[in-house]
């Protein structure tokens, strides 16, 4: 008896979760970058019902509307920040043109099903806009070759961003000691007092710890997560100190001359090439 | 889910007796009008009321409420400045926030709360010496003149007399 009353029950609630609307999946990116675009879409099963209004709101404010009954069905509210790109618009989706800071904040979708009930659905997310820089990290200070000894500095900076830009410093693919790394710094950008250009310098004394295979690797890595990741590589073959022997300086010459070269394929060119001189000599 | 920063009124029932809730459906342009207003309680799900005028005059509204909400109990008078939503006989259970959204046919939708509480008319026709209700009162006063004459009853159920 209790069992069939049970049954009727889950029956009863399941026919009425079936005829209801809701709200899918609010698919809105949580950062774009200033300057993009970015498409918001609002999904939802009408369940049987039909669409009365789909309403976007930025925080408060309506800027867009879709209700098919109106004649146009599409309604657009100008907004700061929201520059709603109508062609690329429905009744599920808002493409946002030119993305400014202005942009930044709450999105949220609204549905709402036909009389009697209009029963209505909402949910929201935020979106940040991110200012990326308009190029990678930018290293300067470096010399070419490095002996055992030198002192290795260089400085990294990143054109202005906003948020301000994560930097890291990798010797050899590894993150440098803590010790060899100073700053951040943060330079107020003049025309975008929101921005910030961000630097990291790099300071050690060379051993021959760091050079792999005759040569150290240098990397800035810039990163604004999650939008932006780029960084800036270099390599520096070690250099002998000048002396009066006649070979090591062409081992030295050879090694120089394969700037680009990969580090294995280096050490393979420092072996073969003064064997090669000696036999054609 | 709804934004902070949708405006919040505030409104006051006595227990057995009627209330009002109020909404500004006044369009801010002179040529927009009202399409649909819809009553919530907290922020979503089936509207407790909806006074539909689409296609319709103002004065032959088509209105709708909820058996699960007020039922019977609820009236809208959109001719009243503001707007206000009647309701008959009031409950404990009728205490909450509420949100009433005005579609307008060519203007941004209004989405309005109305922070409703419900007081005990018996309550407050006490001394409220007897309840050492003054800290009560002192420390209600910050949320401004309005609550400090209201709320105190009933938090001085709590009271020790």
């Amino acid at each position: 008896m209790f069992g069939r009353v049970i049954v009727v029950l889950l029956l009863l609630w399941k026919q009425e979760e079936v005829n209801s609307l809701r709200l899918v999946e609010l698919r809105v990116p949580t950062h774009e970058r200033e300057g993009g675009m970015a498409l918001l879409g609002c999904q939802y099963d009408l369940e049987g019902d039909t669409l009365y209004s789909l309403k976007w709101y930025k925080e408060s404010r309506e800027f867009y509307r879709f209700v098919p009954k109106n004649e146009p069905p599409v309604y657009y509210f100008p907004t700061p920040g929201v520059n709603v790109d109508i062609a690329r618009s429905s009744n599920t989706v808002v493409a946002l043109l030119n993305l400014t800071q202005e942009s930044a904040g709450h999105y949220r979708c609204e549905v709402s099903g036909e009389a009697p009930l209009f029963a209505t659905v909402n949910r929201q997310k935020y979106i940040n806009i991110h200012l990326l820089p308009r190029t990678g990290p930018h290293v300067t200070g470096l010399q070419e070759q490095y002996k055992i000894d030198d002192i290795v500095v260089a400085n990294c900076s990143l054109p202005p961003s906003r948020p301000k830009a994560n930097l890291k410093w990798l010797i050899n693919d590894q993150p440098a000691a803590a010790e060899y790394v100073i700053g951040p710094w943060y330079r107020v950008s003049a025309e975008r007092p929101d921005a910030a250009e961000t630097i990291l310098q790099l300071s050690f004394q060379a051993t021959s710890a760091h050079f792999i295979n005759g040569a150290i690797k240098l990397k800035c890595q810039a990163t604004i997560a999650p939008l932006y990741q780029r960084e800036t590589e270099s390599t520096h073959y070690k250099a002998f100190p000048i002396t009066a022997t006649t070979d090591p300086p062409d081992v030295n010459k050879a090694s120089f001359s394969k700037d680009y070269a990969e580090p294995a394929e280096n050490s393979l060119a420092t072996l073969i090439i003064p064997i090669l001189y000696l036999i054609l000599v | 889910m709804i934004s902070t920063k949708v405006p919040t009124a505030h409104a006051q029932g006595v227990l057995g007796k009627k209330a009002a809730l109020p909404c500004d459906i006044q369009p801010l342009a002179a040529e927009d009008h009202v399409s649909m207003v819809l009553w919530f309680k907290e922020t979503d799900g089936e509207p407790l009321y909806s006074y539909d005028v689409r296609g319709r005059l103002a004065t032959q509204p088509k209105l709708w409420s909820s058996p699960a909400g007020f039922g019977t109990r609820a009236y809208f008078r959109a001719a009243a400045n503001p707007a206000v939503l009647f309701v008959d006989n009031v409950v404990s259970t009728d205490a909450g926030v509420y949100r009433c959204r005005v579609d307008f046919k060519n203007s941004p939708t209004r989405n309005l709360k109305v922070n409703f509480t419900v007081i005990n008319e018996f309550v407050m026709g006490l001394d409220f010496k007897r309840f050492t209700c003054y800290e009560i009162n002192f420390r209600l006063s910050s949320l401004g003149p309005a609550s400090k004459r209201r709320l105190c009853p009933v938090e001085s159920i709590a009271c020790t007399p």
